[in-house]
């Protein structure tokens, strides 16, 4: 039968090569299993949830759902300083607490306080040096990454083969 | 067959919330799982936390595991597509101190034999993380955990066609890579007998 490319093999050559591989492989000593660390089974169960699978599962999807909403309530926090920061800067700090009741109002107080807050760190984003300043951090961040995955690289001694 | 009733028992009561069953399971299948993950990861660190990340996954979902199947089988999925998430998140490949202490010549006393015997084995791990982590993972159910191609496609996902097209080219790559480093090991061996 004529094959359509070079990794299509007969049943017989697939036999073949499967014994191939296996013999080479016990020249070197493979396959071999790997002793696991002795406690590692009493690990595994130490870290298994109390509750039933079920309840677990739910507990695991609902914790997903709590972080997913954290984090888009701090992003829209982030975003709404950004607006409100942008506005103080570049048009008016009072603007926006004149358009939800006013200064002299609750809502307009605290909204203009953050208003006030946010104008710094807008003033950071649109400096001249910022475009310098995002490599260094970037460069620095780096540095300790590298260092910590370095510092986790000592592993352990590797497991013993049987 | 009686093991695999056994299992399926197990899992039901599991279900329950009996955690004494699923800890049978788990005693029973740590050794299975821990060397699938060293074997991909070549990390025993990386390797003891997949495995309890592993378990945990596959103790939430519980539920979804069909009793036709071998416990194992399904673990080992589990266990694969862990693997190769984590293998993905690997944004780079570090020299560790193990692929260090490979280059450098033995400083130690001891049977020279012994440490050849070793070697012999930490070859082929190093020649195994050579191979893409598509056709690695093949190998790595094939012969170290000699299973069936329709048990791999089972556990894979994939078609019976890929699987032996990927066991093929890994074949071949493996082969090629204790080729060269097989070589230096027998300059070794001659050189001590």
């Amino acid at each position: 039968m004529e094959r359509r490319n070079d990794d299509e093999l007969t049943a017989i050559e697939e036999q073949t090569a499967d014994e191939a591989i296996r013999r080479l492989l016990a020249r070197y000593g493979q396959p071999t299993s790997v002793a696991p660390p002795p406690d590692l089974t009493a690990r595994v169960l130490a870290r298994l949830p109390d509750k039933p699978p079920a309840a677990a599962a739910l507990a695991e999807r609902q914790r997903r759902r709590h972080v997913r909403v954290l984090v888009g309530m701090l992003l829209s926090v982030l975003l709404v300083l950004l607006i409100l920061g942008s506005w103080g800067v570049l048009v008016n700090s009072s603007g926006p607490a004149e358009l939800l009741g006013g200064v002299t109002s609750a809502v307009g107080q605290l909204v203009l306080v953050l208003v006030l807050a946010a104008k710094p760190l807008v003033h950071v984003l649109f400096a001249p040096g910022v475009t310098l300043l995002l490599p260094g951090v970037l460069l620095v961040a780096s540095a300790v990454w590298l260092w910590w995955q370095l510092v986790q690289q000592t592993s352990p001694a590797q497991p013993v083969e049987a | 067959m009686d093991q695999q009733a056994d299992e399926a028992r197990w899992v039901t009561q599991a279900l329950a919330g009996d955690q004494s069953a699923f800890t049978r399971l788990v005693e029973r299948y740590t050794g299975v799982v821990y060397n699938q993950a060293y074997r991909m990861l070549h990390d025993a660190q990386e390797a003891e936390d997949a495995v309890q990340e592993i378990f945990l996954k596959a103790y939430t979902r519980l539920d979804t595991f069909d009793a036709s199947r071998r416990f194992v089988n399904w673990l080992l999925t589990i266990s694969s597509n862990h693997c190769i998430d984590r293998l993905r998140r690997r944004r780079h490949t570090w020299v560790t101190l193990d692929d260090v202490a490979f280059w450098l010549p033995s400083s130690q006393a001891g049977p020279e034999h012994r440490a050849l015997q070793r070697e012999r084995r930490e070859i082929v791990q190093h020649a195994l993380q050579q191979l893409p982590e598509q056709y690695r993972l093949v190998m790595i159910l094939r012969y170290w955990h000699d299973l069936a191609y329709n048990e791999i496609v089972e556990i894979t996902g994939l078609t019976e066609s890929t699987v032996k097209t990927r066991l093929h080219r890994g074949r071949k790559m493996l082969a090629e890579a204790l080729g060269s480093d097989g070589e230096t090991l027998w300059n070794a061996e001659t050189m001590t007998s």
